[in-house]
Parts: structure tokens; C-alpha cells; sequence
């Protein structure tokens, strides 16, 4: 940590205030470029063509770099990593939703969930910023080998679940309008589908035209699970990498902490879920809401148990 | 009961496990241990009742009491619930996860499975047997065949090894659990408060811990308010002696010492103990606690007097992460004090004294306030079933990637002669539902159909994006 922030040093405010304002203008430019991203992926609803998919991607991926660059001066100025605090691993969180979505979107082809999931990620980084308290040391709790791993594999994890969450929604979405399709048809979703009748979009409100965009449910089903499932993984390898840290550090691998006890409770959602999900009778409807609620869940363990409940994670 | 019909009744016994080993009961279990871990991590747990009315509005303290939700997760309760998830668990394992892993090669009407397709071919028949058996392989299956009722029946497999997923992972909760009573049974903890120069003793391991040295290093940090100092650095330089051990180590967060037992000795916490050299008429007197052990809101009783001095904190650059911001900090330690004569405090404000210097309390006493003494909290631990709850993480993670991420798939295939030339009976099933092959398996019979147009020499590079 430079000791130019010492309270010797006249010029120490003027350091760290200079020092912020250069990782913070290229923490505003991702959120624009986020913001822009999920506009452009829009189209794609409304064009069904690869162009808005393909700018999508571009602006995603300057996003990316913006915030990178952001995280690096942050970690270059302080002399440590920069998700120690809630700032900080709330700009992780959002960072690797932008990664991931771009990973998930190539192997699953998912890019039709890409408005919905850079808009939630954008909104995190835009709230992220209220919290930001300039450069602090490290405390000596943290400083530590398991920080690199521990911290970003948990938040990795919150990110897949928050894609998980957006697939399972546009699921509900696109059950719900299966459904009408079948009420007013009086037949089969694929029989009513591939007739392509105009009385079948009277029932429909107008601004629900792009759910034609989306695959069907099913397909939906098992994209929300197969990401879920890597989030599950990566959550279960960050409650283990958390509680070896904690032995480390505590001398006891779960204490029962707040932090601790949410992660539990995460890890048991969606456990849940995909247990759920070997039945067939309970794919699809149930395990969306299963996947949706496991989300707030998340929600709540990452601001409710940081923000509001003392413990040993908390920014209180 | 009529003739020729056989009604068996289950026994009570198979009824239960049948109730044990359905997917649905771990999944209530869960929902409950859900609930009652949320509300174990909303309510504070284990502080004193009374704090409860001063946390929480009247009603729900009440309720929070009532209930007994201050101690959820050591409550009856909960540590059933997770025994019953356990149980289930093992039952599943031994009733479904075992004995249903590996699909048999039989000749199965390939009509009947949701991905099933069926293609022509171009080839003779002992070919096209050849070419979906060189097909299936190139694409990373292992392939059996057999000839059954003149048919040829390719039967495929691809991460077979993924079955054993859930097999792993329940594998892994169970040593965890092993490994967690081991500890819960024969371990043990505690806490020690050392002065330095001081020597304590840890009687389960026949240690004897001697503090030569605490450092504690702290950096500026610029807030609003002003500068404040925050802790980035905490060492303790020790003398350890016990069983095996002699050593003289640097413990430091998050870098516990081990001794040859398997004692862990952790940094936990740190302190000063304000120091006081208390004179009456000159002459030096001795009271308890005051020579460097001196804690916040420790009060000292003067004899003969009707005066206590009540010690505060210490300020200055051993510990500035006491400093308020904003407030400058002393360029050499100065305790905060009061002094109460008859229980009314002397001053108005607490008197700041510096080290070196002297205060006439009254009576003939003066106070001379000598350097703080510094303190280490070391916690330590013994736990000899973290082996075991190491090796069951691994395998439980193991497990999870196996059964989440891989997806076991069987492919059968039926070569058939008909009056138009063979024909190819494909059908597909995995561990995971139709929905989750679908693409590839349309993907995987379309790559087939080219196969079975082409010459049987010719290879075609098409590269299946099957699921893992």
C-alpha cells in the first residue's frame, strides 16, 4: 500500500482522489457500453437477424476491457486485489456475467437472453458504485493466497446463477404464451405454432411480440440448467474453498457466520433444483420459480447479509 | 382376494424407504433446512436474551425466545434435519443410484424412446453395420455390437463414467460427514490472551506458549472524515514447547503455526494493556493489574482513598487504528483516563496522559504512565477428522462436475434389412431428460445419414458439439 495516503502527506487527498477518478471513468465508460450492449442485443427480438447479435458482442466485449482496466487500476493503486470490498466484488460479479454470458451465449446459444442479463449486470455495476470508498489497505484477514481463488469462484458462481435466473424468467415468459397459443388454438403447441395464424397473435399484447424470438420452453429448460448447474458447481467449490481459507485464517472451517449460513442456503436452492430436475413431471414451471427464487436468494446473501447483518464478511 | 390375482403388500419397512429413497423427499427436507438456515442467518444467534428487546421490536423478540430461534443451527431440530437429508441419501444411494447406473445392451423396441429417428441407407447391409459402428466410434463413443434376430444392434456409449456422478458426490457428503464427527468427537479448541513476555499452557496438548513479540503494523486511510489507520499486518513472535515441538515461529493471520501433534495455533486477535506506575508520598505501590495489564473500563481502587481511577483506551502510533478520524494522532502513546473522587468524575473530559509523564491524583497518589504492554490472542485447535473433510470435499466437488456437467449418453442402433435396402433405427438416452440431447442427437443423425450416403471409405470431418 504507498504511504503517500498518510495524513503527513498534504497532498494525500488530492493523490487518492486523483487516483479514483482514473479507475472510475473507466468503471462509468462499462456501464455505458453495458447499457449499450443489452439496447443493441435488443434487436435482436425485433429483427431476428445476427447483426444486433453481433454488435451485441462487440459492445460487450468493450465493456469488458473498460472494466477490466478499471479493476487493474484499481488493484495497481491500492497494491492489492481489488474485490475486498463490496465495490469492488460487486464489479467482479457484473464483470464475469459479461464473461460468461459471452461463453454461455457461443455454447448454448443463448444469445436471446442477452438484453435481460446485461441489463440486470449493468444495474448491479451502477448500484456497485455508491459503494465505492476509494483505496483502502488490505486487512490482514484477507491477505491472503485464497483471496484469488475463494472470492472469484464464489462470485462466478453469483453470475451464472444471475444468467440461470434471466433464462428461467424468459422461460415463465415463453411458457405462459405456449400456453395461450394451445388455449386459443385448441391444439398442440407445434401444430399451432408452424400454422403461423394471424388469429393466434390477437390474444397476444403487442409488446410481447418478442417472445417469437425465443426458442421454445423446453429448449429455454434446459439451457436455465445447464447453467445453473455450472453455477452450482462453482458455488459448491467456493463454499469448500471458503471453509479450507477459514481454517486458515479462524481455525475452523464453518463458524456458523452469516455469510456462511446464506451461501448454505444458496447451496440449498439450488440443490434442490437440481434434484427437481430429474423428474420430468417437475421440469420446466417448477424449476424455473426453483431457479428464480434460488436467485433472490443470492441476492440476499450478497447484500442483506453484507450490508444489513454483522459477521466476519460483513461491510459494515 | 380373488383367484389368480396377487395383491403383495409392502412391509412397513419397504414402505419407508421407498419414502426415503424418492426424489422428493430430500427436496422437502430441503426446503425445510432452507427455512430454518434463513432464519438462523436473519436472527442473531446466540446473544444474551435481554439484547433481543434491544435488537428487535418487543413482539418478535418475544417470539425469537419463544420459538428458541436463538440457537437454530445446534438445535435438535436442524441437526435431525440434516441427519434425515443423510439417510435419504444413503438409502438412494443403495436403493436407485447403484443399481440403475449402467443401461443393459438389449434389443429394445427403438420406437418407444423419446429420441429416436430412423435413416436409410445406401450400402449393403454388412457396410452400413460397419459404417454406424465407425461412425459412433469417431465421434468418442465405445461401441458393442451383437446380432440379434438377423438385425445388427450397435450399442454405444459416451461418459459412462458420468453415471457414477451421483454415486461421487453422495460418496463425498458422506466422509464429509465422517470426517466432521471425527472432529466434533476428539477435537478440541480454546483461546489464549498473552502478555508479552508472558508463558500460558495449553493443557489438552501439553504446550507451553511464550509471547516474545507482538507487531502490528497499520496503514493511513483517507476518508471523509479525515485520516484513519487501519490494521494490515498482525505477528506474534512465540516460543513453543510441547510434545515433538520446540520452536520459536512468527504466527501472522492467516499463517498458523503447527506443532508436531496437529495443534494449529491461529493469530485471532491483539491488544495493549495500559500500564501504570502508581506512587504515594514517593514511595511506589503494587495493584493488581495495573503494571501493563490494564484493559477498556478497568477500574483501579486506590487504598486508603475514596478514589478509582477508571482506565479508558490508548491512543497513539502502537495501535493508531484507535483514533477517531479526523482526530490528529498523538505522536507518542497516551492513555485516556478518569479519575472519580467519591464517583464524581475529577474532570470534564477524560485526561490524556503520554507515556513518561506524571498526574497528581490526590491524597499523596501520583500516576506515572509507563509504556503499554502489548498482547497476542492466539486461538487453538485440534481436529483430527480435517483429513477426512478435505478428502470429502474433493470427492463431493468430483462428484458435481461428473453428474452436472457430463452427460452420460447410450445410443442404440438397429441395422435392418427391408425390400428397399437397410435401414438405420437410431435412438438416444441420457441421465437428463430428452430436452437436454435433443440438438445433438438431430445433429449425430444427420451426420449418420451423410455417413450412410457416402462411399463406406470416406471419412466425413463433421465435428458433433454433443454436450460435454
Amino acid at each position: 500500500m504507498p504511504s503517500d495516503y498518510t495524513q503527513y502527506n498534504t497532498n494525500a487527498a488530492a493523490l487518492m482522489d486523483a487516483h479514483v477518478a482514473a479507475y472510475m471513468s473507466w468503471y462509468e465508460a462499462a456501464v455505458v457500453l453495458y447499457l449499450i450492449a443489452a439496447l443493441v442485443f435488443a434487436g435482436y427480438w425485433f429483427f431476428r437477424s445476427w447483426t444486433p447479435i453481433a454488435a451485441g458482442i462487440v459492445f460487450a466485449s468493450l465493456g469488458i476491457i473498460a472494466q477490466t482496466i478499471s479493476l487493474g487500476l484499481r488493484w495497481h493503486y491500492s497494491g492489492h486485489v481489488p474485490w475486498n470490498d463490496l465495490f469492488g466484488s460487486l464489479s467482479v460479479v457484473s464483470l464475469f456475467t459479461a464473461v460468461l454470458f459471452l461463453i454461455f451465449g457461443a455454447r448454448y446459444r443463448i444469445w436471446f437472453a442477452a438484453p435481460l442479463a446485461f441489463l440486470f449486470s449493468d444495474a448491479l455495476l451502477a448500484y456497485a458504485k455508491g459503494w465505492n470508498k476509494g483505496l483502502e489497505p488490505l486487512v490482514p484477514s484477507l491477505q491472503s493466497s485464497w483471496i484469488y481463488i475463494h472470492v472469484p469462484v464464489v462470485l462466478a458462481s453469483y453470475a451464472a446463477f444471475l444468467i440461470g435466473c434471466v433464462l428461467s424468467i424468459l422461460y415463465l415468459f415463453k411458457k405462459a404464451d405456449e400456453d395461450r397459443i394451445v388455449r386459443a388454438a385448441g391444439q398442440s403447441v407445434g401444430a399451432a405454432v408452424s400454422t403461423q395464424t394471424a388469429d393466434l397473435d390477437i390474444a397476444r399484447p403487442r409488446w410481447l411480440a418478442w417472445l417469437d424470438a425465443l426458442p421454445a420452453s423446453s429448449k429455454l429448460d434446459v439451457a436455465a440448467y445447464r447453467v445453473n448447474s455450472v453455477g452450482e458447481i462453482l458455488l459448491t467449490a467456493g463454499i469448500i474453498l471458503g471453509a479450507l481459507w477459514a481454517h486458515v485464517s479462524w481455525g475452523s472451517y464453518w463458524q456458523w457466520d452469516p455469510k456462511e449460513t446464506a451461501a448454505l442456503v444458496n447451496w440449498i436452492v439450488y440443490a434442490a433444483y437440481v434434484h427437481l430436475h430429474t423428474k420430468p413431471s417437475m421440469r420446466g414451471t417448477i424449476t424455473a420459480w426453483v431457479s428464480i427464487i434460488g436467485f433472490a436468494t443470492v441476492l440476499f446473501s450478497y447484500f442483506a447479509v453484507n450490508i444489513v447483518i454483522s459477521g466476519l464478511h460483513s461491510y459494515k | 382376494m380373488s383367484a389368480g390375482s396377487a395383491v403383495r403388500e409392502r412391509s412397513l419397512y419397504d414402505q419407508t424407504l421407498d419414502v426415503l429413497s424418492n426424489v422428493m423427499f430430500p427436496v422437502f427436507v430441503f426446503a425445510i433446512w432452507a427455512a430454518l438456515t434463513l432464519v438462523g442467518t436473519s436472527v442473531d444467534q446466540n446473544i444474551p436474551p435481554e439484547q433481543y428487546y434491544q435488537e428487535y421490536p418487543a413482539p418478535m423478540a418475544n417470539a425469537i425466545l419463544r420459538l428458541h430461534l436463538t440457537n437454530v443451527f445446534h438445535s435438535w431440530p436442524y441437526i435431525a434435519l440434516v441427519l434425515l437429508l443423510l439417510l435419504s441419501m444413503s438409502v438412494c444411494t443403495f436403493r436407485r443410484v447403484i443399481p440403475k447406473r449402467f443401461p443393459k445392451d438389449r434389443a429394445l423396441p427403438i420406437e418407444n424412446f423419446g429420441l429416436h429417428a430412423a435413416r436409410e441407407s445406401s450400402l449393403d447391409f454388412d457396410t452400413t453395420a460397419d459404417a454406424v459402428e465407425d461412425y459412433a466410434r469417431r465421434r468418442g463413443f465405445s461401441v458393442r455390437t451383437q446380432t440379434i434376430d438377423g438385425n445388427r444392434w450397435v450399442f454405444a456409449d459416451k461418459q459412462k463414467w458420468a453415471r457414477y456422478g451421483v454415486l461421487v458426490a453422495h460418496v463425498g457428503f458422506a466422509v464429509i460427514a465422517v470426517g466432521a464427527f471425527i472432529g466434533w468427537l476428539w477435537g478440541y479448541r480454546g483461546e489464549l490472551q498473552i502478555y508479552q513476555g508472558q508463558t500460558v499452557s495449553v493443557p489438552q496438548a501439553g504446550l507451553l506458549v511464550s509471547l516474545s513479540r507482538f507487531i502490528g503494523r497499520f496503514e493511513p486511510v483517507q476518508t471523509k472524515a479525515g485520516t484513519v489507520y487501519q490494521a494490515s499486518r498482525f505477528q506474534s513472535d512465540v516460543h513453543v514447547i510441547g510434545p515433538g515441538t520446540d520452536a520459536q515461529p512468527s504466527i501472522l493471520v492467516n499463517h498458523p503455526f503447527i506443532t508436531a501433534g496437529s495443534v494449529y495455533l491461529y493469530q485471532a486477535s491483539y491488544g495493549y494493556g495500559g500500564n501504570l506506575q502508581i506512587s504515594r508520598n514517593g514511595k511506589p505501590v503494587t495493584l493488581p493489574d495495573v503494571n501493563g495489564r490494564l484493559s477498556p473500563q478497568d477500574v483501579v481502587l486506590l487504598p486508603g482513598t475514596s478514589r478509582v481511577i477508571e482506565y479508558g483506551t490508548m491512543l497513539g502510533p502502537s495501535d493508531p487504528s484507535q483514533a477517531p478520524a479526523g482526530v490528529p494522532l498523538p505522536k507518542a502513546d497516551t492513555y485516556a483516563l478518569w479519575l472519580f473522587h467519591d464517583q464524581i468524575p475529577t474532570t470534564q473530559r477524560p485526561i490524556l496522559l503520554p507515556v513518561g509523564a506524571s498526574y497528581d491524583i490526590g491524597d499523596g497518589y501520583t500516576m506515572k504512565a509507563l509504556p503499554p504492554v502489548a498482547w497476542s490472542g492466539l486461538t487453538y485447535r485440534f481436529d483430527p477428522g480435517e483429513g477426512w473433510v478435505g478428502a470429502g470435499a474433493l470427492i463431493l466437488t468430483a462428484g458435481f462436475v461428473m453428474a452436472l456437467f457430463f452427460m452420460p449418453i447410450k445410443l442404440y442402433a438397429r441395422v435392418r434389412r427391408t425390400d428397399a435396402g437397410p435401414v438405420v433405427d437410431v435412438a438416444a438416452t441420457t441421465t437428463k431428460g430428452n430436452a437436454m440431447y435433443e440438438d445433438d442427437f438431430e445433429a449425430l443423425v444427420n451426420g449418420l445419414a451423410d455417413r450412410l450416403r457416402a462411399p463406406a471409405s470416406g471419412t466425413i470431418g463433421e465435428t458433433v458439439n454433443a454436450y460435454a
